[in-house]
């Protein structure tokens, strides 16, 4: 039985990779105007969600700069989800803002604002809406710093 | 005289292309470079921007610029405080560019040039390279700890050559098809020189390291890095970068892959590596090595995506999903998650089920 459930996904896999209509990779998502509150996108292990709250202890960028564009830490492609603007935005970071972290940036887009990816597909945030970055978890890496912290 | 360019004629249109392959062609080129020339445009930038002529060396990979230009250094000076070129020559050609060409013009030039370009350089080929520096200085344990944390501090004091491509295409073409002029161009020229002859130079205030271009590239149809039977990048130090469909993996991985253990699958924390691991292992052979049983399988309408969960014989249970950019992943779930709904609740981090996924991409 498992088997042959796998070969579905190989085979759903494969029809992604051809670009088969509706499911091509890296499709491009827009939130809508009339999206709500804790609406969320997930490009890759990055959630985009709808907010309308900053974390009591998030600290204000003064000035949003290139630097401050990767929205998820790390040097690997799949860390690479970006803001293609510093233009625009508002952004507070959590004080503690590493690759074990759950919890990204919140941005205020003053403007229509997109989040790229080499392989996934642009997230577009339209303009006066507010998004908070949310990462998915891992249980490897918990697992880990449940045993290093053991050590 | 304060002027704008406000408009593109057909005629400049239809160069677009050729701007787009010359500067491809430059930014994934393996020819050796001409070290001479680089070290002349080196020295010009230098005593463009009021600095004395610096030592000027050669390496064969960005890594072995920034050991041997802080070996250099050091020798030279002892540890002297950060003073590396500033890249205000970039800066204040891109003032002058917004001020004197109209925005909606240099957007289409961007998006017609720079993008094309980048997207095929910059963003596959050279996100990788300082990826592959980034990795090399950290565990790079030939060295003492005092210089490790030297070349922490300072190994992205780079400034890019034809790996940042994209940016003298852009610049060029605003100058050599539009008639782009500024007094700025003067100094950006020796920049532009330099791009054509090194893929991109380590600076200090009085030591400089030009870096050769790669022996090798191999790149897939996404012009990601990829090879699936060698290194996808070579420097011609002989130090080898394996990719595959642009994610940075160990030889293993490329070279033997059905030799991988599944104690090393399983210990892989990045989820685009163990994808790739399981892949080239094998995603039925991975399987019946964990002895997995199929616990919940479902169609996920919203994320347009096929889950299934499997537990093995020691409770381990793994989701297994398909990813909308075409790959199967394998990720680790608490035992006691049952079906691939609570599996996707918890990698959310939204147990209570607090929050709308509309979509996923």
């Amino acid at each position: 039985m498992s088997v042959a459930f796998l070969e579905e996904l190989e085979t759903y896999v494969t029809s992604i990779r051809r670009s088969l209509p509706k499911i091509g990779p890296g499709n491009p998502f827009r939130f809508s105007e009339a999206s709500s509150l804790n609406d969320r996108v997930w490009q890759g292990d990055l959630g985009i969600t709808i907010t309308n709250t900053i974390p009591a202890d998030f600290v204000k960028v003064d000035k949003v700069t290139n630097k401050h564009l990767q929205l998820v830490p790390g040097n690997t492609i799949g860390s690479k989800h970006c803001l293609t603007t510093s233009v625009g935005v508002e952004l507070w970071v959590p004080p503690v803002f590493n690759d074990e972290s759950l919890i990204g940036p919140c941005i205020k887009c003053l403007q229509d604002t997109s989040i790229e990816h080499p392989t996934h597909g642009t997230v577009t945030i339209p303009a006066g809406f507010m998004i908070q970055c949310t990462y998915q978890r891992n249980l490897d890496q918990i697992q880990k710093v449940e045993i290093r912290a053991r050590d | 005289m304060s002027y704008q360019i406000n408009t593109i004629t057909p005629e400049q249109e239809s160069r677009f292309p050729e701007w787009v392959e010359k500067w491809v062609n430059i930014g994934l080129s393996t020819e050796p470079i001409d070290f001479n020339k680089a070290k002349e445009d080196v020295c010009s930038i230098y005593k463009a921007i009021g600095l004395k002529t610096p030592v000027v060396l050669y390496a064969q990979s960005p890594y072995e610029a920034v050991v041997i230009g802080n070996v250099a250094r050091l020798y030279i000076n002892g540890l002297i405080k950060t003073g590396c070129f500033p890249p205000q020559v970039a800066s204040q050609v891109a003032s002058q560019v917004w001020s004197q060409v109209a925005s909606q013009v240099a957007s289409q030039v961007w998006s017609q040039v720079w993008s094309q370009v980048g997207s095929q350089v910059g963003s596959q080929v050279g996100s990788q390279v300082w990826s592959q520096v980034a990795s090399q200085v950290g565990s790079s344990n030939n060295f003492t700890n005092e210089f490790k944390n030297i070349l922490k501090q300072n190994y992205s004091d780079f400034r890019y050559g034809s790996i940042n491509s994209s940016w003298y295409s852009y610049i060029s073409f605003l100058r050599d098809v539009l008639g782009w002029e500024n007094n700025i161009l003067k100094t950006h020229q020796y920049n532009e020189s330099l791009a054509q002859n090194s893929l991109l130079t380590w600076y200090h205030d009085n030591v400089a390291v030009v870096c050769d271009r790669p022996l090798i590239i191999r790149r897939n149809v996404r012009s990601e890095l990829h090879n699936e039977s060698g290194p996808a990048l070579e420097w011609r130090s002989g130090e080898p970068m394996y990719c595959i469909n642009g994610i940075t993996v160990n030889e293993k991985i490329v070279i033997a892959p059905h030799t991988q253990t599944i104690e090393e699958i399983e210990a892989e924390l990045n989820n685009d590596v163990k994808s790739i691991r399981i892949e080239r292992y094998g995603w039925m052979r991975y399987l019946k090595d964990i002895r997995a049983g199929l616990v919940d399988k479902r169609n996920n309408d919203i994320d347009n995506t096929k889950e299934a969960l499997f537990i093995t014989p020691n409770g381990l249970k793994r989701f297994i999903a398909t990813c909308p950019t075409g790959k199967l992943v394998s990720l680790s779930i608490p035992n006691e998650i049952q079906t691939c709904e609570q599996a996707q609740f918890w990698l959310a981090n939204d147990v209570d089920k607090k929050y709308n996924v509309i979509g996923r991409t």
